[in-house]
């Protein structure tokens, strides 16, 4: 399995998909997250209420985790969604499933390896999303003339772990998709259809209806545990909907990343390379 | 001799398609095996029941001891299937070297493989800029890289160019001599004639005969030349055996069975006649396979 997981580590890491995606999060982040709020708030110096000062506040170092993880559940899991599905549905497009599998690493090992990569790499888009976010908040603080004041160790530690499992389970998310519909196309429509549309879809439409599904669909469905997990953080809006606690959030978003793995293995297993 | 492929009633059923039915196939240790057959005769769906890419609806196969698919095979194996495959943002030796990371063979054995197909100066440009005689080389290069016993190899000379082809056929001649065998799967009747040892004619998913290239084309006639004529005739019509005796271009042409032409030879030396010919009459690989698949179709 560690020679399947090195392979697919070199593969990713050689491919340009990786660093775009990476660089339109940051960039994204950069721009939407800090330099227009900025520029915004700058422009609005001449009679500055209480809401400018909350603004500027989130744009603090001692508020960089939870204004990160804020874009990182929404725009992330877009991102960790087309990721996981081109690192498994580009074997389908290329063809080259069968030039791996007849090298003798067995089915398990190369779904493992190919599972393990696509942690690995929402490791470094989290640690990279977080930094940029420091690194940011940290000029707005030097432009307002503020201390660089930093949260918590434990804050952090819980906004790479909270961030870490979003995206990984998106991703995977990604990667199933990848695997059920064998290429890229469809299951990128499909993956971005549901985490961008059809989950708030589902929750508007039967909100009216009763109040005790909508608290159910907010306890089970992905989208919402991943916005719920974020917001135990400190992300606004606050508190979650979620009835559940920040523990349970995190447990059902862990049970996601390996009822999706298990179904990506499970279905890569079984089926013929065609 | 050794079986190293082995198959026993493999089946393979798309939906309503029958792809592979009933296939009885042997491929001996050190052998060039060709498998023939027209397009979608089920040769290349074999190929993959064979390298566990496919599972078999029924029957049974073994690879190297192992069922198809096994690791405990597949290290033992090299395989191009259908056109080469690769990573097109990657250089050729990185793809190789990405191969070897799977297979847990050195990095180096990477350029040894890329030596070896003549694919050095461009190794490390990325794939899709490569022509589909270079991914091919290539392709036959990722087979090569476990220095297998058995490689399988699909069209192998499918995109190259003639000079390419005559290169290709070389290697495959080359790796398949010692212990090493290649089961080699292609239309191209001529390539098989001159790289195999043994063939297997497959149409419609079935098996339809598994011989040896020389008794393939075997046509049971054969020639004989001699002086006088006249008395090699006689001598021949007598012999037991022998039937259908033709006059042709001066030369006699009859039938006889393969065993008993040593013994033709002596009766004709008794009785005084100077042979200066005496060989079988061989039929194209081509002539061979159009009768054996045009018996299926009938």
């Amino acid at each position: 399995m560690w020679s399947a997981l090195r392979a697919e580590l070199l593969k990713l890491r050689k491919r340009p998909a990786l660093w775009v995606l990476l660089a339109v999060l940051v960039g994204v982040q950069v721009l939407f997250g800090y330099v227009f709020v900025y520029v915004f708030l700058g422009l609005e110096t001449e009679a500055p209420d209480v809401r400018v000062y909350q603004l500027l506040d989130r744009l603090m170092p001692q508020e960089f985790v939870t204004s990160a993880l804020g874009d990182l559940a929404g725009m992330g899991a877009a991102l960790a969604i087309i990721l996981g599905v081109l690192v498994v549905g580009s074997e389908y497009r290329w063809n080259t499933l069968k030039t791996i599998a007849t090298q003798g690493p067995p089915r398990p090992a190369l779904a493992a390896g190919k599972l393990g990569s696509l942690a690995a790499a929402m490791f470094v888009f989290t640690v990279a999303y977080l930094l940029t976010a420091l690194v940011c908040s940290s000029i707005v603080a030097s432009l307002e003339g503020e201390p660089v004041v930093l949260p918590s160790a434990g804050i952090i530690a819980g906004g790479l772990g909270a961030g870490w499992l979003v995206l990984s389970a998106w991703a995977t998310f990604g990667a199933l998709l990848a695997v059920a519909l064998r290429g890229t196309g469809l299951a990128i429509g499909l993956g971005l259809l549901y985490a961008l549309v059809l989950e708030e879809l589902l929750l508007a439409a039967l909100f009216p209806w009763s109040e005790t599904i909508d608290r159910v669909l907010h306890a089970v469905l992905p989208g919402s545990n991943a916005n719920a997990l974020v917001q135990h953080l400190g992300v606004p809006p606050g508190p979650p909907a979620s009835p559940l606690s920040a523990l349970t959030v995190a447990t059902v978003m862990l049970g996601y990343l390996v009822l999706f793995s298990l179904g990506a293995g499970l279905i890569f297993h079984r089926r013929d390379i065609a | 001799m050794e079986q190293i492929i082995t198959t026993h009633k493999l089946s393979k059923r798309y939906g309503d398609v029958l792809a592979v039915d009933e296939l009885d196939l042997a491929v001996n240790r050190g052998e060039v095996y060709g498998l023939l057959g027209p397009n979608g005769a089920g040769k290349t769906t074999t190929l993959r029941m064979l390298l566990g890419l496919v599972r078999p609806t029924a029957g049974t196969a073994k690879v190297l001891n192992a069922p198809p698919g096994a690791q405990a095979g597949l290290a033992r194996l090299g395989a191009l299937v259908e056109e080469p495959a690769f990573y097109p943002y990657l250089s050729g030796r990185d793809n190789l070297r990405l191969l070897a990371r799977y297979t847990g063979v050195s990095l180096q054995r990477a350029d040894e493989v890329l030596e070896r197909v003549e694919l050095t100066a461009r190794a490390d440009s990325k794939v899709k800029t490569y022509s589909l005689g270079m991914r091919q080389r290539l392709g036959v290069a990722a087979a090569l890289l476990k220095d297998p016993e058995l490689l399988v190899l699909d069209e192998p000379t499918s995109g190259l160019d003639p000079r390419g082809m005559a290169e290709m056929r070389a290697l495959i001649r080359s790796v398949g001599t010692g212990e090493r065998t290649v089961l080699l799967c292609s239309h191209l009747l001529g390539e098989v004639e001159q790289t195999c040892d043994r063939v297997g004619v497959i149409d419609e998913g079935r098996m339809v005969r598994q011989a040896p290239v020389a008794e393939l084309r075997a046509s049971g006639r054969f020639v004989v030349a001699g002086e006088p004529l006249e008395d090699a005739e006689r001598v021949c019509r007598q012999f037991p055996g022998v039937s259908d005796v033709e006059i042709v271009g001066g030369r006699l042409e009859l039938t006889l069975d393969a065993d008993k032409i040593g013994d033709l030879n002596a009766a004709l030396q008794q009785a005084g006649v100077r042979v200066h010919e005496l060989r079988q009459l061989e039929r194209s690989l081509e002539s061979v396979f159009l009768e054996l698949t045009e018996e299926e179709e009938d």
